[in-house]
């Protein structure tokens, strides 16, 4: 356990800092961002033709009301922190690969879901879509995130002593 | 289904039923908890920085700064950050819902100390905040009086946006996992928990913790 929390906390902390240096925000992080707008506005077209991308903002043609897609709301932190736990957990080498692929999936969706959600409530309440995007939101996807990660460590591969092999 | 998957479905469904039940008295107490946020974030800033910072006072609409960096009326001293104290305590609740749905005794004193726990994280989220606040909206009067330069402001930043986007989600699970660390193993089927276990992973006993509405 100790390990797994040493681990965990250097591996946060080394690729949030690397997310925030300049190369990978210009090469990774921005077209990242770019690319889930687009995602989510082809979403919303298929109920609502009003809706367009530009960058990392999804507006409303018709009220101009718009969201902008920001750090903390692009679900790479939240990717960084499974990402953590699953490097720090004593498990195999491809399933690992296989948690992260499949968290950073989860993840996503339910990011694509919240981001929908937020441009909506914006265009109905701005202080309810205050509460949503700083306090719940937050707390669902990280939950998205341990939910994820403790599904993963039980279907690690174990031996026949029951102990997770490395 | 899994056992071991059902127990963390259940574990989740009793989360989420306890969260709106948390958030709503969070809600109602963050004017209470917030004051001792403030107060401790303004001895650490005070202690850093002596002399710089007069006052910290928190609104609903956000932080705002005294500061007697600059001369002139009263109303340019004034340094406004746009934040709000919540934006750091958010993990409580989630901390609350993490304890309260989890098997055993002692859930109350667990949840008190947990909460109380959040607050170093909330503290460094609010002093960050405030420093980059100075460091960027009053640089010219804050920066040679602090002795900040190059590598301390990537260190402010680096420091604000941790202590915006990793602690206020990462410290709740921390947290639970550190105050709960024997369910934690459980939960997760961590190596020494399996090893130390007669029972297959299968029939892990099922937790009893209560949910609203359970």
């Amino acid at each position: 356990m100790k390990r797994f929390i040493v681990t965990f906390t250097v591996v946060l902390l080394g690729l949030f800092t690397l997310e925030l240096t300049a190369p990978v925000k210009a090469h990774l992080i921005d077209p990242w961002t770019g690319l889930l707008a687009r995602i989510t506005v082809w979403i919303i077209k298929i109920f609502d033709s009003q809706a367009m991308a530009t960058g990392n903002v999804i507006q409303d043609l018709a009220s101009g009301f718009g969201v902008a897609i920001e750090a903390g709301c692009n679900g790479v932190e939240a990717v960084i922190i499974l990402l953590a736990a699953i490097l720090a957990f004593p498990a195999p080498m491809p399933y690992r690969l296989k948690g992260i692929l499949l968290g950073m999936a989860a993840i996503m969706l339910l990011n694509v879901a919240r981001i929908i959600t937020l441009f909506y409530l914006g265009k109905w309440d701005m202080a309810i879509f205050e509460w949503a995007h700083l306090y719940v939101w937050p707390v669902l996807i990280i939950l998205d995130a341990l939910v994820v990660f403790m599904l993963w460590t039980h279907f690690a591969p174990r031996s026949a002593t029951g102990k997770v092999s490395s | 289904m899994n056992g071991q998957v059902q127990l963390v479905y259940r574990m989740l469904l009793r989360i989420v039923l306890w969260l709106p039940v948390f958030f709503l008295l969070w809600y109602y107490l963050v004017p209470v908890i917030s004051g001792p946020l403030v107060w401790f974030s303004f001895q650490v800033l005070d202690f850093l920085f002596p002399q710089i910072i007069d006052r910290i006072h928190a609104t609903e609409s956000g932080l705002y700064i005294l500061t007697s960096l600059t001369e002139g009326p009263a109303a340019e001293h004034q340094l406004a950050v746009e934040t709000r104290p919540m934006r750091y305590l958010y993990g409580i609740p989630l901390l609350l819902a993490l304890v309260a749905a989890t098997p055993g005794d002692e859930r109350i004193s667990t949840g008190l100390l947990g909460a109380m726990l959040i607050f170093p994280f909330a503290v460094w989220g609010v002093v960050f905040d405030v420093l980059k606040s100075l460091s960027f909206g009053l640089s010219e009067h804050f920066l040679p009086v602090a002795g900040l330069s190059g590598l301390h402001l990537e260190f402010v930043v680096l420091g604000y946006q941790l202590g915006t986007l990793i602690f206020p989600p990462v410290a709740p699970l921390i947290l639970w996992a550190a105050l709960d660390q024997q369910f934690f193993r459980q939960m997760c089927g961590f190596p020494e928990s399996v090893e130390h276990s007669d029972a297959p992973a299968g029939s892990a006993k099922s937790p009893h913790g209560g949910a609203p509405g359970e």
